[in-house]
């Protein structure tokens, strides 16, 4: 009859949530350890790194071999499309990471959930963060940590000289223009789904206006939704698009469309040229050769 | 689909038996399943050892580590979250007259996402007030006004004089639904916490931060909630005849209808709060338990809380291998059920004019 | 006894009900009749309790019933209205057992269980129990919610009165199950009860009432038996029509409306 099985049903479901319960605090109690404390040198055999920044400076200096697991954003340079991708770097799983059974997982503080660190913790992986390089000065450093990290000082200081004498190439070709050319930069965020404009603080900013340019956006932070108001404000003499949002539009006259920037210098001379965000966006051992690629490109 | 002129053909099998022998199976299963495989063996193994029985294997302490602290609690959440998700559902049916209304299609867990959010961007404003007792309340109070906001919202404006009309409710729905996605947006935009600013992945749901503490958390809330509705299904049963008809029933349907949506919210908020918005899982799940023995609130409730976690273990399972080492968010999953279920039943209302008329 | 004493109703600035007072008594079938608006319904739902008069009282065996002690009045009252909302799958038998939730908290008793089967067979459901009601027919739809107000009225004859209040119960049937309930609700009334009815055929009304009660414009115009209220003149005070009143044998009323009015 309904009403007898319905009365079991309830007898069982409290048993059950009794039992669970008593064997749960059971587990949890015998679990009286202290966490592992990490004394010994970290072990850099397999490393799951979810920065794109660290990712591509890991390559740089020649340990890329040690890397076995990446975010879903570390596209640059080519190897890295080839490893497996345990998620977007602000949706990681724990059981993802663990499963390509690295020895230590890096990361730059841009990384979600947080119970995933503390899980990774949990299991006994070490995790370091490295913060996000966001000068040159920074980058260099970074470099330098990651050469110590892998025992590959030395060929991290060769980059850095490297670094060095691109931006001593930068300096001189500066001299070459006259005057600054405004900018901005539009970035697609497939997060939200919407074009951006990358703002003063950032990268990119840094990087134009060693390239003889300046970031005419009005904003502070690191990044903003582009509107028509930001636009006309700026009145940008180039306008530079990351691949993405460029590749959506499909071409410079398609690009014009979007808020306003027909209206603009940039739009009136055509100036709307398409740059590879991993050229851009973050500072990195390629950044002064970057930063002469930008420099051909907004002279035009 | 011709509903049999007879329900209850699991009447002399107990249905409860069989709900409960496949949630056995599909628990058993999810613990094996992921992007690390864990057998059966190593399953007890993990058990007894840290129940005392057996003495423990450094060796393989990452694979016991991660089954004790991360797979054993994200199962058991799932299937809490998929008990008060399909509970919900049934819940919210009886209370709107209508078998196409669930938490994730009104905005009640949208609502929920957006209060908790406001806090979780917010809240470093206020830190010092984060870091106190009542700290601990107010995310998932916030989170339980942000749901409580949308469903009355929904509940006054499509409700006129007791009766429900199917398209103003979807069409509010849709509305606080983007209301919710367009606020928390806003939100991630101006986080400076990159964990804040990974508040729009809430909108799909993911399991990937569960650990012991949210699990007793959420399996407390829904519990409490589940016992709760337990008491009121009568009532819920009778609400099915016309409000005018439970009150000549003795019901008092104010008190009904407030508690109900005090619990309701309740149940989704702490989940949502916990794990995002995972939608249709109150919609599909009521509704195979209707097909399978019709609408005693009774039964409707205890069959959601089993096949709702049922439903969810093994969404979850999917989730996390079908990527490996990747995750996909778990709403994903669900709507990729779900969708195509609210179009057939939405296409079934239509044709047969009545306001339920699939169950004809 | 079921009394209505002088009963004021209104709808914001629409005066509805204006100062009815009415008795109705038990083994007598009550039958309300009088043209759209003229606040039937209403008058219904104030004796019933759903809705509170602005002015006057009911009582039910000289006890005032108020909205606090809706869960008591509901153990002696029931109502049948004229169509029911439900449209989700609920057994006969489940909705016939929702008659006895008044009278248990969780859990129905052996009693419950047995007036459940009593009522169900009272009405010849036993075979459709397991049915789903929505897949019957209207008729027998009503029959399964005359099942649900029996069961919930059902009672030993050394018990107190009960009361059952029809709205409009038969409007949409076919005239079998028109016959059906109203024959069914003046033998319950003849058993003791007090069973009030509101109608809107008048000739059905006719047929089966004890004591008529004529509405109009909210007023109390009319009651009596059939035979001495139902004249010529009422109807086309009411309808504003003429007719020709037959009686049948039995003391009955037939009445028809001729042509080229």
């Amino acid at each position: 009859m309904v009403i007898w099985a319905s009365h079991f049903n309830i007898i069982l479901m409290k048993i059950i949530k009794l039992l669970l319960l008593a064997a749960t605090v059971l587990i949890t109690g015998a679990c009286s350890r202290t966490a592992k404390k990490d004394t010994r040198a970290l072990n850099t055999d397999r490393i799951v790194c979810v920065s794109k920044q660290l990712n591509e400076m890991i390559f740089a200096i020649g340990a890329g071999s040690h890397v076995v697991g990446t975010d879903l954003t570390s596209v640059y340079p080519d190897e890295l499309k080839k490893l497996p991708k345990v998620g977007y770097h602000r949706l990681l799983n724990a059981e993802g990471i663990i499963s390509l059974k690295p020895t230590l997982v890096i990361h730059d503080g841009n990384v979600a959930p947080a119970a995933v660190l503390t899980q990774l913790g949990k299991v006994g992986i070490p995790v370091k963060e490295f913060p996000e390089a966001k000068t040159m000065e920074e980058t260099k450093d970074l470099i330098k940590q990651l050469g110590v990290l892998f025992h590959v000082e030395a060929r991290a200081d060769s980059v850095c000289q490297k670094m060095d004498n691109d931006m001593k190439r930068v300096e001189e070709k500066r001299k070459q223009y006259a005057g600054t050319v405004k900018v901005i930069l539009v970035h697609f965020g497939q997060q939200s789904n919407q074009y951006l404009v990358v703002g003063k603080k950032s990268a990119a900013t840094q990087m134009l206006e060693l390239a003889g340019g300046v970031n005419a956006v009005d904003i502070e932070k690191g990044m903003g939704p582009l509107s028509a108001e930001i636009i006309s404000k700026s009145q940008p003499d180039v306008v530079l698009a990351t691949e993405v949002g460029y590749d959506q539009k499909g071409s410079a006259d398609n690009f014009k469309t979007l808020a306003g920037i027909a209206m603009t210098p940039a739009g009136k001379n055509n100036k709307i040229y398409r740059i590879e965000e991993n050229n851009i966006i973050y500072f990195g051992p390629r950044t002064g050769e970057n930063i002469l690629k930008i420099m051909d490109i907004i002279h035009q | 689909m011709k509903a049999s002129k007879k329900l209850a053909p699991f009447a002399s099998f107990s249905i409860y038996t069989l709900l409960w022998l496949v949630l056995g199976f599909s628990f058993l299963l999810a613990l094996r399943t992921g992007a690390v495989h864990i057998s059966f063996h190593q399953i007890i193994t993990y058990l007894l050892q840290f129940s005392g029985l057996r003495t423990s294997n450094s060796a393989d302490s990452i694979n016991s580590e991660l089954f004790l602290e991360i797979r054993l609690p994200r199962v058991l959440l799932c299937a809490v979250v998929g008990a008060a998700l399909a509970v919900s559902g049934a819940l919210m049916q009886a209370l709107f007259r209508n078998p196409i209304v669930e938490p994730g299609l009104v905005g009640t867990s949208s609502g929920a996402a957006l209060g908790a959010a406001t806090i979780f961007v917010l809240g470093t404003q206020f830190k010092f007030l984060m870091n106190t007792l009542i700290g601990s309340f107010i995310l998932p109070l916030a989170a339980f006004c942000g749901g409580l906001a949308a469903t009355l919202v929904v509940y006054k404006l499509s409700a006129i004089r007791g009766r429900v009309t199917v398209a103003t409710m979807i069409l509010i729905g849709v509305a606080m639904n983007a209301l919710a996605a367009g606020g928390t947006g806003f939100l991630s935009l101006i986080a400076r916490d990159p964990q804040a600013r990974s508040i729009t992945f809430w909108s799909l749901g993911t399991f990937s931060g569960a650990d012991w503490s949210s699990f007793y958390i959420v399996a407390t809330a829904t519990g409490i909630s589940i016992f709760a509705a337990l008491y009121f299904a009568k009532g819920l049963n009778a609400l099915l005849l016309g409000e005018a008809e439970a009150q000549a029933l003795g019901i008092n349907t104010e008190r009904l209808k407030t508690s109900i949506i005090i619990i309701n919210t309740l149940m989704v908020a702490i989940a949502t709060s916990f794990v995002g918005v995972i939608s249709f899982v109150g919609l599909v799940v009521p509704h195979i338990l209707r097909i399978l023995r019709g609408s005693d609130n009774r039964y409707l409730i205890m069959g959601s809380a089993l096949l709702g976690a049922n439903l969810l273990l093994m969404a979850d399972a999917v989730a996390r291998t079908i990527i490996a080492p990747g995750e996909m968010p778990i709403g994903i999953l669900t709507a990729m059920v779900g969708a195509p279920v609210f179009i057939f039943i939405l296409i079934k209302q239509a044709k047969s004019g009545l306001g339920g008329g699939f169950y004809a | 006894m079921l009394e209505l004493d002088n009963i004021y109703y209104s709808a914001g600035e629409k005066e509805i009900l204006n100062g009815i007072s009415a008795h109705f008594m038990p083994g007598h079938f009550s039958i309300i009749i009088g043209p759209n608006g003229s606040g039937k319904s209403t008058l219904l739902k104030i004796a019933s309790g759903e809705l509170n008069p602005k002015k006057g009282e009911v009582r039910y065996d000289n006890q005032k019933i108020s909205p606090a002690k809706l869960h008591e009045t509901a153990k002696i009252r029931a109502i049948l209205a004229q169509q029911s909302e439900l449209n989700f799958p609920l057994t006969v038998a489940e909705i016939v057992g929702m008659g006895r939730y008044p009278h248990y908290k969780s859990k129905p008793s052996k009693k419950d269980i047995e007036i459940i089967s009593n009522a169900l067979k009272e009405l010849g459901l036993s075979t459709f129990k397991d049915r789903n009601y929505l897949t019957l027919s209207g008729g027998e739809k009503q029959r399964v919610h005359y099942g649900r107000v029996l069961a919930q009225l059902w009672h030993k004859e050394t018990d107190r009165i009960r009361y059952l209040l029809l709205d409009e119960p038969v409007s949409f049937l076919d005239l079998n199950y028109q016959h059906e309930f109203l024959n069914r609700s003046k033998q319950l009334a003849k058993k003791g009860d007090v069973v009030v009815a509101v109608l809107h055929d008048i000739s059905l009304a006719a047929l089966y009432a004890d004591s008529i009660f004529v509405l109009q414009n909210g007023k109390l115009i009319a009651e009596g038996s059939p035979v001495d209220i139902i004249t010529t003149d009422l109807i086309f005070d009411l309808y504003g029509v003429s007719c020709i009143i037959v009686k049948t044998p039995g003391n009955k009323l037939s009445i028809t409306v001729p042509d080229n009015q």
